[in-house]
């Protein structure tokens, strides 16, 4: 690892904390904690959760199932997004296709006037012939409204992120569970924080800091 | 240490030791059997008492045995896409569905009396039926069909065609008088022939015509009895089949069983389609031979699934509120079986509406008049109180579970998801009566021949449900998924 250790920092008890690298010179701004292993990671993050920290992450190669629950998630509220968007995606169906089908109104520009076409003897709006359309506009927008939530709930797309700028963050992607606790955090103290992941006996510890 | 041994085991405890055999007492045997005796006993009286009471009868008898059927093909559909997708997740809740699916056994037992109507000549509920042996000559027709018209089933809708006409319609009264022919005919001749009853017209294809003798290659009294008993004999063979394999595997454990399982459910999953598709051709759909809909069979499907799902449901919920069952159902089971029953309560609103819409929008008469006969029509001459079961159907069986399910929530909900199973039963019974009843008169016939046949029907299929499964544990416990799907736990 290209970090060198941290030589200064000394907490108020005495205990040395050099025992985790830092990357940077600037404020903190997360501290990691490596693990090898599902089941450490599941039990180091029931512990950060009973620790009461909320702004922290487990970033993981594999998807691991109920780990929503050791990090205590709350349920989201993505269905009701979509369900909102579902319902919008109704109304601008029925909306499109009576305007179309069954107004004129006079003196309204062609490009957005409706056309009242006569199909088959059925009334101008009738709303059998229209369902297929006013469905797929529903699924459209429930899905479009689904996949934005998806995305805007995690503040996504990030360009630019801290954690990026540690080697040790790459292996999130091969071999490797990590803890991150962001520094942002109302619970975040450097020492407090720093003791708490030492009891957690990860494989590594480091604070990354960025320059502001 | 690996994953799942996080999951936690101890709350979901399989007592395998006590492998779960379930018993009746004598007092509930009885009770059904008393049941079934007394609708059995009941819809003979009526069927004697009433006019024209047999055809009811035994049209009463087919919606029942529809009905029955489609819990058995539904939990045979459950089974087969089980081992198709290898859902380890399912395998603690298989086994009432091997069980309903097997009972498929006593429904081919009770649908004995469907070749009987078939081979019963005039007085047959099927229209290709009605002529006998070799007098189905295009010859013979005209006689024959002048004694159908004489048929007391053609009076009954010529009294009521009367009876409608001798109704003054004071909507239309206004609109009369301003419409004067200009030779003077008074406006009363105007709006008796506006308002005239078409209803007689609709049921055209209740007399043996040449468009149905045209049909008789594939509909006739004999092929439809063997093509019947083919159809049962693949489905109880299909049902045998993971029944004893599955009921083998809990003896000797391994995988072996279920791999032979999987690699027999393509197949059969194609034989459970076809066979599916073509009795619903002929059982429900060639009471009116005119019509036909190739989407008709997915139509049945549609509804076998929603009961299929939802008597599993219901008899996990059931069974676990007394205590018979040895194994405790996580949150997450119950939630996809809600999902499943939800998914597929869609998935028949979506079939109806294809259906519909396609005929409706073609316009043809030869398709619209099943659904004129059902009540669909506004036209007048053509309006039923057929359409108030439509409109139920629309709503009970689409919209309203549709939304009342979707909520997690309430699939979490035991006590709400039991309500929700039975009246998803009663609606996809609503179903099958509005397929069947509609043939017999055109305004609705509910009474003691429909609910003495479903308690005769659904009285001895509960017996026979209830004899297969004290033959077996309640929970496939030679599984080797079976610790796995008893820990199951949701995804997020």
């Amino acid at each position: 690892m290209s970090h060198s250790p941290s030589p200064t920092t000394v907490d108020a008890g005495g205990v040395a904390s050099a025992d985790y690298e830092t990357l940077g010179t600037g404020t903190p701004y997360a501290f990691v904690a490596e693990f090898d292993n599902v089941a450490d990671v599941m039990r180091a993050a029931e512990t950060v959760r009973d620790a009461g920290y909320l702004l922290w992450d487990v970033h993981s190669p594999i998807p691991i199932h109920h780990i929503n629950h050791a990090m205590g998630m709350r349920p989201t509220i993505l269905p009701w997004i979509t369900l909102v968007h579902g319902l919008a995606g109704l109304l601008f169906g029925l909306i499109l296709t009576w305007w179309m089908n069954a107004t004129t109104v006079p003196g309204l520009s062609a490009s957005i006037q409706g056309y009242q076409f006569l199909i088959s003897g059925k009334p101008m709006y009738s709303l059998p012939a229209n369902i297929p359309i006013i469905f797929e506009t529903t699924v459209l927008f429930a899905a479009f409204g689904t996949i934005l939530g998806l995305l805007g709930l995690n503040k996504l797309p990030m360009l630019y992120n801290p954690l990026s700028r540690s080697r040790r963050m790459l292996r999130a992607t091969a071999d490797r569970f990590l803890v991150v606790i962001e520094a942002e955090d109302e619970k975040f103290e450097l020492q407090g924080t720093a003791r708490l992941l030492r009891s957690l006996q990860p494989r590594a510890m480091e604070l990354i800091t960025e320059e502001r | 240490m690996t994953e799942s041994d996080h999951l936690p085991h101890t709350e979901h405890e399989i007592h395998l030791d006590s492998p779960g055999y379930l018993s009746f007492s004598r007092q509930v045997i009885l009770g059904i059997l008393g049941t079934a005796l007394a609708g059995g006993i009941g819809a003979v009286l009526a069927a004697l008492l009433y006019t024209d009471g047999m055809r009811r009868l035994m049209l009463a008898y087919l919606v029942a045995l529809a009905f029955v059927l489609s819990i058995s093909l539904g939990s045979l559909f459950f089974i087969l896409i089980q081992h198709l997708t290898r859902a380890g997740w399912a395998v603690l809740i298989r086994r009432p569905a091997e069980v309903l699916a097997l009972n498929v056994i006593t429904v081919g037992v009770l649908a004995l009396p469907i070749i009987a109507f078939a081979f019963s000549g005039s007085v047959s509920i099927y229209p290709w039926a009605r002529v006998v042996g070799s007098d189905a000559t295009l010859d013979a027709l005209p006689t024959e069909h002048a004694r159908l018209r004489s048929d007391s089933f053609v009076h009954l809708v010529a009294s009521h065609t009367e009876a409608i006409a001798s109704i003054p319609i004071e909507e239309d009264r206004a609109n009369s008088h301003s419409t004067n022919s200009p030779d003077g005919e008074p406006p009363h001749a105007i709006r008796h022939a506006e308002t005239e009853d078409q209803h007689a017209h609709l049921y055209a294809h209740q007399t043996f015509d040449e468009l149905t003798a045209s049909k008789t290659a594939w509909l006739n009294p004999a092929f439809f009895s063997v093509r019947l008993v083919l159809y049962f004999g693949i489905w109880s063979a299909m049902a045998w089949f993971f029944f004893s394999t599955s009921r083998r595997q809990d003896e000797v454990g391994g995988t072996k069983d279920t791999l032979l399982m999987e690699q027999w459910s393509p197949p059969l999953a194609l034989a459970f389609a076809l066979t599916l598709t073509f009795a619903a051709f002929d059982l429900l759909m060639s009471l009116n031979p005119h019509w036909y809909s190739t989407i008709f069979g997915v139509y049945y499907f549609a509804g076998c699934a929603v009961g299929g799902f939802a008597s599993s449901l219901l008899v996990w919920l059931v069974l676990s509120r007394i205590g018979k069952m040895p194994a405790k159902l996580s949150e997450a089971h119950f939630r996809d079986l809600g999902r499943l029953l939800f998914a597929f309560i869609f998935f028949w609103g979506y079939i109806a509406f294809s259906q519909y819409m396609l005929l409706w929008y073609a316009n043809i008469p030869e398709t619209t008049s099943w659904w004129a006969v059902r009540g669909a029509s506004l036209a007048d001459g053509y309006r039923s109180s057929w359409g108030y079961v439509l409109v139920i159907l629309l709503f009970g069986h689409f919209i309203v579970p549709f939304l009342g399910i979707m909520s997690r929530h309430v699939k979490d909900h035991q006590r709400a998801m039991m309500g929700w199973s039975i009246f998803i039963l009663f609606m996809h019974y609503i179903d099958l009566y509005w397929l069947v009843m509609p043939e017999f008169r055109p305004w609705i016939a509910f009474g003691l021949p429909e609910i003495g046949s479903l308690m005769l029907v659904g009285g001895l299929y509960c017996i026979g449900a209830t004899y297969f499964a004290t033959q077996t544990a309640l929970v496939p416990v030679g599984d080797p998924r079976i610790a796995p799907s008893a820990a199951l736990k949701d995804m997020y």
